[in-house]
């Protein structure tokens, strides 16, 4: 047969779009007022783009605790470390129940928030030499940023909303952290005997002291879902969480942080108590996600006269029957998770054209 | 003898056959479970569209194409939730957010040989 009778995949071959297509996934987060181009190798025949919801919360009430069971995270004496995380308190319980809030492990409660009646809350350190030191602060209703932050040869700190909520207290002379007591995996819950529910998000174990600047600029930065780093603090474990609102028992939560440590586990639930994930959260914003097929920043036209479809509600989506190598998804008024798949044809995307014109950018 | 085995121009199925995916397909059904560790599917014959559901109450289903798919590469279906994939391939994977993940798959197959079916890698995929 002559070369000049082969047919080959092209844009304007109607077989190329009746086989069924190459898979295409990717999910990612864009943050507010980011644009994102997403590329495809190949001529799209089909797109589904999804707006996950990314502002979720865990919620625990009553004595099961979540922890990572395995792959222990080790600390050595005068090691430091910070554990950070949103709070909200609805109820305050009038006992001194002294259960883990938040800690970086579950040995005897000596580096952990723990619920103080009255307080509500009580900040608690051991020194390599078996002292322990506490410091009790008020919280206040409603989410609030929280910082605790061990330092191995001085003592701890505690921030709300950036800002130091109680006098630093020291470690007595020449004493340092306790690496046994600072090791561990992070712990949320429990919040007490059943008469408190704590929400948690974006609770996160650091392997370092951040500094006083770095509290506040993460305080500033997280309202905003951008992923925090700084340059001298890694994040041992985070939990956003990523899982969708259900009720209780959610018996594992995934850790963002480092992967060697593993998710964490639901422990020693009893059935009328609460671990689930809510649908509350620090953040107000609830973003829209815009699907478009030209950039807003070099095309005015296409916010102007909205040329894209908006995904404004958790898990609503849309399929467009479309052929296209490339698109453009931007958040408005919050950050928006998504999910993305498409069928790909086997046409190059160097054979076809930008998008333009009526609908698109004009 | 099947006549394309016996005179040479006659069509047979093929990865680039229209017609090979214009046909109804020959159904593929499986519903289980999965947990943190990877579930592999392999399907007798290429697909020409797959329908995942996520039967589970509460924990998350993940929807892949490669054991060596980021986590970006995943398709997160969330409990309750279905999700129809038209693409073609042999081998699909799941994983859950927690052991006993449940889910069901209905897939549509074609005639084509799983052989004859390229390995899915690069962009979208496994990056």
């Amino acid at each position: 047969m002559s070369d000049n009778f082969k047919y080959t995949a092209g844009l304007n071959n109607v077989g190329s779009y009746q086989v069924s297509g190459k898979p295409f996934v990717t999910a990612s987060t864009i943050s507010d007022g980011v644009e994102q181009q997403i590329e495809f190798p190949q001529v799209t025949n089909n797109i589904t783009v999804r707006l996950d919801n990314p502002n979720n919360s865990v919620a625990v009430e009553g004595p099961s605790v979540y922890y990572q069971n395995s792959n222990t995270i080790n600390a050595n004496n005068g090691d430091s470390r910070t554990i950070t995380t949103w709070v909200s308190a609805s109820a305050v319980g009038t006992g001194d129940d002294n259960g883990i809030v938040i800690g970086g492990t579950t040995a005897n409660n000596q580096f952990c928030i723990r619920e103080k009646g009255g307080q509500p809350f009580q900040a608690v350190l051991m020194s390599n030499t078996g002292e322990v030191i506490s410091r009790a602060f008020t919280i206040g209703d409603g989410w609030k940023h929280l910082a605790f932050v061990a330092i191995g040869d001085t003592g701890f700190k505690i921030f709300i909303n950036g800002a130091t909520a109680a006098a630093q207290k020291n470690f007595a002379a020449g004493q340092t952290t306790d690496g046994d007591k600072l090791g561990g995996g992070l712990v949320l819950g429990p919040p007490g005997l059943g008469d408190t529910k704590i929400k948690f998000r974006d609770s996160i174990l650091w392997d370092d002291a951040l500094s006083d600047e770095e509290v506040l600029a993460l305080y500033q930065a997280s309202s905003s879902y951008s992923d925090p780093a700084f340059a001298a603090a890694n994040k041992l474990v985070w939990i956003k969480p990523l899982e969708s609102p259900v009720d209780s028992p959610v018996n594992s939560l995934l850790n963002s942080g480092d992967p060697t440590y593993g998710n964490m586990t639901l422990n020693a639930y009893t059935s009328g108590e609460v671990a689930e994930i809510s649908s509350d959260s620090p953040f107000t914003n609830s973003g829209n996600l815009r699907v478009h097929y030209r950039s807003t920043g070099s095309l005015p036209n296409v916010a102007v006269n909205k040329h894209y479809w908006t995904l404004d509600s958790q898990n609503e989506s849309i399929t467009m029957n479309v052929k296209s190598k490339e698109l453009y998804l931007s958040a408005d008024g919050g950050d928006c998770d998504y999910s993305l798949q498409a069928d790909l044809t086997s046409i190059p995307s160097s054979r076809m054209y930008q998008h333009t014109g009526s609908g698109v950018d004009e | 003898m099947a006549l394309k085995n016996q005179v040479a121009n006659v069509y047979g199925v093929g990865i680039n056959n229209v017609g090979s995916y214009q046909v109804a397909g020959r159904p593929f059904c499986a519903t289980g479970s999965t947990s943190t560790s990877r579930t592999d599917l392999t399907f007798p014959t290429v697909t020409k569209e797959i329908v995942v559901m996520n039967r589970h109450a509460s924990q998350d289903l993940y929807f892949f194409f490669h054991t060596g798919s980021t986590t970006q590469n995943q398709f997160k279906i969330a409990a309750g939730e279905q999700q129809t994939f038209s693409v073609k391939c042999k081998q699909v994977y799941l994983t859950g957010s927690a052991t006993a993940t449940t889910f069901s798959i209905y897939a549509s197959l074609t005639h084509i040989p799983a052989s004859r079916m390229y390995s899915l890698t690069g962009s979208g995929i496994t990056e």
